[in-house]
């Protein structure tokens, strides 16, 4: 499989969560209260990318493949399709492009203005995902790109304070952040039984 | 009564009914899970026959009592009453019922008795949201009223709905609602029904007080800590239209209810 094939192939399983939601609008199965259900919908995938995009670096490192890398950027752009989407199902639908409201939401609702935070640090991290711009930023893109590491835990907040009664729904994601965080630690610390590429930056 | 008296008492709005699927398929009711649809999908092996309450505290006819021997007196009504989510959303239903003050009443509840706790059925055989160990609400479920409110015409104990005998995801067979207060105060599957001097500690007052108020009067004014309650979405909505309208004090029963919370500071006893 030649490289753009699979990089292709990899794109069109990520959007396979969206092409189902598209389905169940089209089906008209999303219930009586449809836009909470895209925002959630959305939402709880923006997550899950985000952890998928962040897990493709340590499979990296455990397995030595150099394809998983390869889909990086792939993954944190179909992960900024779907917080892009969320946002706009926000913007348009629960709120209606009212500007009022929009400030009242920010102003009045902590969960609002973390989530607002955490997609304006993921923004220039999409906006400098193209060749020219790694490039053109040579070290400083990768220093810029740790911002993630901000915008992970605040999205998940985010999530995470939405919750009315169980945390179950959002445990497993919880437990897949912290394995990626400390990885990431023991990995910096030369820790990890595995070969690292990333000990001698 | 006329239907005019009807009407001005707050018993029926002509407001469009919300779809008999949707109010029995879009639930919250924790005990079958947290899902909007898990009360429709795990209610089957729930039984609501036979069903009795226990009622007890400061009452001179305290006693096990099987609903049908409850039932037996009562007149039945319909009552088509606005229901308004703590969560921004709003239906309307239709339901039948008999008011719960005459079942107060007839228990003889003694001067002590300043509040009504009910508690919902506790049984994770048949309530497999009970069994979730990632819960942050306690069970069994519970609730309460001040005496006068739960003596109010409005206060309703319904056993059905759209014309038909209630559903277990809509609370069968037996459950309170309380139209001008916010859904979760209108527990479902009643066991338990308790006379008591002091206020009861409920079950989202207790998991976040700063949230969820003993008194969860319907308010645009105070808004829940993580989301506003000036505006709700009436049920249907649909994607692209989201049928938003303004939240009214008392949930547009300000006329018949207000004067319980004369001189309360409501942003404060919430």
């Amino acid at each position: 499989m030649s490289n753009m094939r699979y990089k292709i192939m990899v794109v069109l399983v990520l959007l396979m969560p969206f092409e189902f939601l598209v389905w169940r609008v089209v089906s008209n199965d999303l219930g009586p209260d449809p836009i909470a259900v895209v925002a959630d919908y959305t939402g709880l995938w923006s997550i899950i990318l985000l952890l998928v995009a962040m897990t493709l670096s340590p499979l990296k490192r455990m397995t030595g493949w150099s394809q998983f890398l390869q889909v990086r950027r792939q993954a944190g752009l179909v992960m900024f399709f779907y917080a892009s989407l969320h946002v706009l199902t926000f913007f348009a639908l629960q709120i209606g492009w009212q500007w009022l409201q929009l400030v009242e939401a920010l102003t009045q609702q902590p969960y609002i203005i973390l989530g607002a935070t955490g997609y304006l640090l993921l923004l220039p991290l999409a906006v400098t995902s193209t060749n020219n711009w790694v490039r053109r930023l040579g070290r400083r893109w990768r220093r810029l790109h740790r911002l993630v590491y901000i915008a992970l835990p605040i999205v998940f907040l985010h999530g995470w304070w939405q919750l009315r009664a169980d945390g179950g729904e959002l445990l497993p994601y919880l437990l897949w952040m912290v394995i990626l965080l400390l990885e990431r630690i023991a990995d910096r610390f030369g820790l990890l039984p595995y070969r690292s590429q990333s000990v001698a930056r | 009564k006329s239907t005019a008296q009807f009407a001005n008492s707050g018993f029926y709005t002509r407001e469009t009914q919300t779809p008999f699927d949707d109010a029995t398929h879009y639930n919250n009711f924790y005990e079958f899970g947290t899902g909007k649809t898990d009360p429709a999908r795990y209610q089957s092996k729930f039984v609501s026959t036979p069903w009795s309450i226990t009622v007890d505290g400061h009452c001179q006819k305290p006693g096990r009592y099987h609903l049908e021997d409850l039932m037996k007196p009562r007149n039945m009504e319909e009552r088509i009453y606005r229901l308004r989510c703590v969560e921004a959303w709003s239906m309307v239903i239709p339901w039948i019922g008999f008011s719960l003050g005459g079942l107060l009443s007839q228990m003889e509840p003694t001067s002590k008795a300043k509040y009504v706790a009910f508690t919902t059925l506790q049984d994770p055989q048949q309530m497999p949201g009970q069994r979730s160990s990632s819960s942050f609400v306690d069970w069994p479920y519970i609730e309460g009223l001040r005496m006068d409110e739960a003596m109010h015409p409005l206060t309703l104990m319904a056993v059905g709905l759209y014309g038909r005998e209630i559903l277990p995801q809509n609370g069968a067979p037996i459950r309170l609602v309380v139209p001008w207060k916010y859904g979760f105060k209108s527990i479902k599957s009643i066991v338990r029904i308790s006379f008591v001097e002091e206020m009861p500690a409920t079950t989202w007052n207790k998991a976040a007080p700063d949230e969820y108020g003993f008194y969860a009067n319907v308010n645009p004014d105070v808004s829940h800590p993580r989301w506003s309650q000036s505006s709700e979405r009436r049920l249907p909505s649909s994607l692209f239209s989201p049928n938003r309208i303004e939240t009214t004090l008392f949930n547009g029963y300000a006329e018949q209810v207000a004067s319980l919370y004369r001189g309360m500071n409501l942003a404060k006893q919430y």
